[in-house]
């Protein structure tokens, strides 16, 4: 197989099912002609045609609305929300119409919908395209979080999102498009929604995250293998619904736990896998579970210095496992 | 409209509020457990 990038896992995903399933569309803002600001949709608008590849207004609140209603009447649209930053003007349709629909039907009408997203940093997007936004959905009872950090996962997933009957949010770590490669296995396969992937075999300490900081502890626990410390790390890549039990078998094995973000610290979803650790585990601990995270200013500043001293990177990862490994 | 017509929507409106509120008031009140239901499709 060759290898290819996270960007392409998206493509791959999106056309196989717009051509299994006519019900399936895209919307939102250049996704069409353009094919989409990070070219995810490219080719999409020449393949299946306007109808079915729509180019909306710069408004997230209506594209999330029109594929809201667009769901309830049969269809199963994708919307891309050109950046997670940008995700805010749609989040009452999203928290108080999409997750809740089921809920308020009585099981009467579902909406699925996936939400798709470019989030995180490390690309110098400044203030407004730099944000991690997982922990606000995470919140939502009714709505999915899904966050792939290599491309066989990304198609996979994303596919299952497609497939799946309640509404999935999808956040793609925008440095990730093309920075990480990876085989893509040929033709339709699901990885499934609400299962971990543990990337690395370790017994010294667990360490849990997703997107590119799966990759960065990935490259701090080859440093510290040279130390003879033997680090485990769990890809979680859906943060709603959690693989508890992947986490919680992890722990037990290594009684040392640390979760890895670069969303801020306070109210991050690492402040929930701490204390589904401490509630559920805390027996097997040696140590406190920690989190490594940004720290909690409004945004990730624009320039070099700011931005390295906000998103976590493998020394500082590196530095937290040892501090942990030691303790 | 014709006031007639307005008066007739009115009272079929109010026929059906009455009959929803005596059906309500009759029926059983769900369980409380039942409240962690149709969060997903899969509940």
């Amino acid at each position: 197989m060759a290898e290819k990038t996270l960007i392409q896992g998206v493509r791959e995903a999106l056309a196989e099912e717009m051509e299994r399933d006519e019900r399936v569309w895209v919307l939102g803002e250049d996704v069409g002609r353009k094919g989409g600001v990070f070219l995810a949709t490219e080719g999409l608008y020449d393949r299946f045609g306007e109808a079915r590849v729509l180019d909306t207004p710069l408004a997230e609140s209506s594209i999330v609305g029109v594929a809201i209603g667009a769901a309830m009447n049969g269809t199963i649209p994708v919307a891309e929300i050109q950046f997670a930053d940008f995700i805010h003007p749609a989040f009452d349709q999203i928290v108080s119409e999409a997750a809740r629909i089921r809920y308020r039907s009585n099981g009467d009408f579902g909406c699925p919908i996936v939400i798709r997203a470019p989030f995180g940093g490390g690309v110098h997007g400044g203030l407004y395209h730099s944000q991690s936004v997982e922990a606000f959905y995470a919140h939502v009872p009714g709505l999915k979080v899904v966050i792939p950090s290599t491309p066989e996962d990304t198609k996979g997933l994303l596919k299952s999102a497609i497939r799946d009957p309640d509404p999935v949010m999808f956040f793609e770590h925008k440095k990730t498009y093309r920075l990480i490669k990876g085989e893509i296995p040929e033709g339709d396969y699901l990885t499934p929604i609400g299962k971990a992937a543990v990337r690395r075999e370790g017994d010294r300490m667990s360490v849990f995250a997703w997107g590119l900081m799966v990759h960065y502890c990935l490259q701090a626990a080859e440093e510290l293998e040279r130390d003879g410390i033997e680090v485990e790390v769990v890809d979680v890549r859906t943060i709603t619904p959690l693989d508890k039990e992947t986490i919680l078998r992890s722990v037990e094995k290594t009684a040392r736990a640390m979760v890895v973000h670069e969303d801020n610290l306070t109210g991050g979803f690492g402040a929930e896998i701490s204390a589904i650790i401490a509630e559920e585990a805390f027996e097997h601990l040696d140590a406190p579970v920690v989190r490594v995270a940004a720290p909690d200013i409004p945004a990730m500043p624009f320039n070099k210095p700011q931005e390295d001293f906000f998103l976590p990177g493998p020394e500082r990862i590196a530095a937290a496992m040892r501090k942990l490994a030691a303790y | 409209m014709a006031e007639e017509e307005d008066e007739r929507i009115q009272q079929e409106a109010t026929a059906d509020v009455d009959e929803a509120v005596v059906y309500a008031e009759a029926a059983a009140s769900p369980a409380a457990e039942d409240a962690l239901l149709n969060v997903f499709a899969e509940a």
